[in-house]
């Protein structure tokens, strides 16, 4: 059990290095010059980079300072804005994170809901209505999504009913909160929920269900104790690449809602090649997602006791 | 006459498929008394699981169907039973094992939560009680640590620790009747031998009757009162197990027990040696299901199905030759003795 988790962090390590590396390098092969613009910094910020990042020193003494610098939680300093890139992340991502816990909630419980009962009431209307969610769930890109509810959900249906019921735009309040966090959701609900229905229908037809039938119980308790509780087994397995979509998906819906998260200032930094914001934000999501795919890991473990943990 | 359990009359049961109507069950008739052990044997896809499921209508219904025939557990008519009634039926009045204990437990629920499961259902005992009865139920199937044992997951328990519990599940309830569907075809031979002598011997603690679905005709010898040999949906021959071993007149029963391995071979095949297949049950044959396959097969037995003639007490037996007018009928059963 121990030695399970020390070598799912030792591994989880191992790849943060590698990602800190890649970006590093990565960095410095990309096409375009930062100070070159309408944007160059003042002259003491310039003094100040070369002095900091050693920018007249060898590469692999850059390295090795790029390196310590991210260890000590310092990711440099957006050129664009001129604050660490530290700070920015911090705030932009409590808006990312809200948003994206949000939209994960509504796909998750909802693909979940919509598979099990995809399953139980197999070729019929829900059973059809789920499989059209997850078609359009799966085809439509987010952004083409985020646009049409913009259109049909808030600014239409505003104007037929005459008064605000969702926002178009912006982040603040629960109106303007609905139609990003279902946009950015809908993916993963429909994954969550054609996955749900395929474990489900298994499990239905697994002997310990007709036992459950032996014994007398009703059909609810068979379904929710016995059945959804083993059917959602592989949603959690999933949940890792889940939380992945949904965060990666936050840089087209954020700018798209024009929400002031961590998306928009990663497309943002890319666009105006500020590269330590990039470098910062992409070791930041990187770090996360590791993270996340590190506790369901453990987490797995521990809902299904079949699940050994061991090395 | 001891006190009837179960009676079965002229059972119809169908499945609507998209081929066609899939005739699994057609007219079985059987009954089981108190304290009785009855044995179904034949070949796979016969009926006896679909027979011993529709006891406690356990087919899916659709695409299962009872088409007609009458099913009498004690006082409940099983054919009329609503869903909310059955739900009361099973696990009280009948329970089912079922052939492999390795996939019939919740993989994923502590197997003591799964009895006190049951137990809450049909009986009103605090959340303590049922948890000491559960105990008390493992302990009856001679499960060792049963305290430990009923905190732990079916997966860390073996195959026969696994059928020792899932009978403890089954009894927990101290139903009237108890449906072992192969209880032992998925386990080692050494452990098949321990489960009938478990079953042996709680049957001679409690008054739970039992029909015994299995190929294993030495299985059969070994354990049950009477026996109901099954033929493409039918039951063709019904007796006393004497009746059956030593005084069998159906050319089936015969085949059945020729293809038996002598006593003194260690390991029990399924019953394959027969040549020939079961008839199509989606189109069965208008005479005798086994005419195809019988080496006395004459053309009546084509043309019409045998009526049941009696040879005994408790002892009946489908087939043509046992007709007055059919040359020799007396002779052979006689010759079919030992
Ligand atoms: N769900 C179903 N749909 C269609 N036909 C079915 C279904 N279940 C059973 N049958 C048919 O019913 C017949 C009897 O099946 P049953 O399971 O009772 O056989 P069995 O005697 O128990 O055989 P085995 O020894 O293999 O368990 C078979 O011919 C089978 O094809
Ligand atoms: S009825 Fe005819 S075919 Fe059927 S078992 Fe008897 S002799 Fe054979
Ligand atoms: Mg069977």
């Amino acid at each position: 059990m121990l030695r399970y988790v020390l070598k799912r962090i030792g591994y989880a390590v191992l790849t943060l290095f590698f990602l800190i590396t890649i970006v590093f390098f990565m960095m410095r092969a990309l096409p375009g010059d930062p100070f070159i613009g309408d944007k160059t910094p003042s002259p003491t910020t310039m003094a100040n980079m070369r002095a900091k990042y050693g920018l007249d020193k060898p590469v692999t003494v850059q390295y090795l300072m790029y390196l310590g610098n991210v260890l000590r939680g310092d990711l440099g300093t957006s050129l664009t804005y001129e604050r660490p890139v530290v700070d920015i992340v911090k705030s932009a991502f409590a808006v990312s994170a809200d948003l994206g816990i949000r939209a994960l909630i509504f796909a998750v419980i909802i693909g979940v809901l919509l598979g099990a009962v995809a399953a139980i009431k197999r070729g019929g209307p829900m059973d059809t209505f789920s499989m059209v969610v997850a078609m359009i769930g799966v085809s439509v890109p987010s952004f083409i999504l985020g646009a049409l509810l913009q259109y049909f959900l808030a600014l239409k249906l505003n104007q037929a009913v005459g008064h605000q019921v969702l926002a178009v735009q912006g982040w603040g309040n629960f109106k303007q909160t609905v139609l990003p966090a279902f946009a950015l959701g809908l993916g993963s609900l429909a994954t969550v929920s054609r996955l749900m229905r395929t474990s489900m229908l298994d499990v239905l037809n697994q002997d310990y269900i007709k036992t459950a039938r032996a014994k007398g119980l009703s059909r609810q308790k068979i379904l929710w104790r016995h059945a959804v509780r083993n059917a959602i087994m592989p949603v959690v397995t999933i949940m890792g690449p889940t939380t992945a979509a949904v965060l990666t998906g936050t840089f087209v819906i954020e700018s798209i809602f024009n929400i002031p998260g961590l998306g928009k200032y990663f497309s943002m930094s890319v666009k105006d090649l500020d590269f330590t914001m990039i470098g910062g934000t992409t070791i930041f999501y990187g770090a996360l997602l590791i993270v996340c795919t590190l506790i369901v890991d453990l987490l797995y473990g521990f809902i299904d006791p079949r699940v050994k943990l061991e090395g | 006459m001891s006190e009837r359990i179960l009676e079965i009359k002229d059972l119809r049961v169908s499945f609507d498929t998209y081929a066609g109507e899939v005739q699994a069950v057609r007219g079985v008739s059987l009954h089981v008394d108190k304290g009785e052990v009855l044995a179904i044997v034949g070949e796979s896809g016969c009926g006896k699981s679909v027979t011993a499921q529709t006891v406690m209508k356990l087919n899916p219904m659709p695409p299962a169907r009872i088409v007609s025939g009458e099913i009498r557990l004690g006082e409940h008519d099983i054919v009329a039973a609503t869903d909310k009634e059955m739900q009361a039926i099973r696990g009280r009045e009948v329970s089912m094992i079922f052939q492999d204990p390795m996939t019939c437990m919740n993989p994923t629920m502590q197997v003591g939560k799964q009895i006190v499961e049951a137990i809450k259902l049909h009986r009103k005992l605090s959340p303590e009680e049922a948890k000491a009865e559960a105990i008390r139920c493992l302990k009856q199937v001679n499960i060792p640590n049963p305290e430990e044992r009923a905190k732990q997951y079916p997966h860390e328990f073996s195959g026969g620790m696994r059928q020792r519990a899932m009978i403890a599940m089954a009894l927990s309830c101290d139903p009237k009747l108890l449906i072992a569907d192969e209880p032992t075809t998925a386990l080692d031979v050494t452990i098949q031998a321990q489960i009938m002598d478990l079953l042996a011997e709680l049957k001679d603690q409690i008054s739970t009757a039992i029909i015994l679905i299995t190929h294993d005709l030495g299985v059969v010898a070994g354990s049950a009162d009477r026996v109901a040999v099954m033929y493409a949906g039918k039951v063709v021959e019904t007796g006393s197990t004497q009746d059956i071993f030593y005084r069998n007149a159906h050319p089936y029963t015969q085949a059945l027990l020729k293809s038996l391995p002598s006593p003194d071979a260690t390991k029990r095949e399924p019953l394959v040696s027969i040549p020939g297949t079961p008839p199509d049950l989606l189109s069965p044959p208008k005479g005798c299901g086994f005419a195809a396959r019988c080496k006395h097969c004459m053309k009546i037995c084509q043309e019409e199905y045998p009526p049941e003639f009696t040879l005994g007490e408790g002892h009946t037996a489908s087939c043509w030759l046992l007709h007055p007018d059919c040359p020799g009928a007396a002779e052979r059963g006689e010759k079919n003795d030992g």
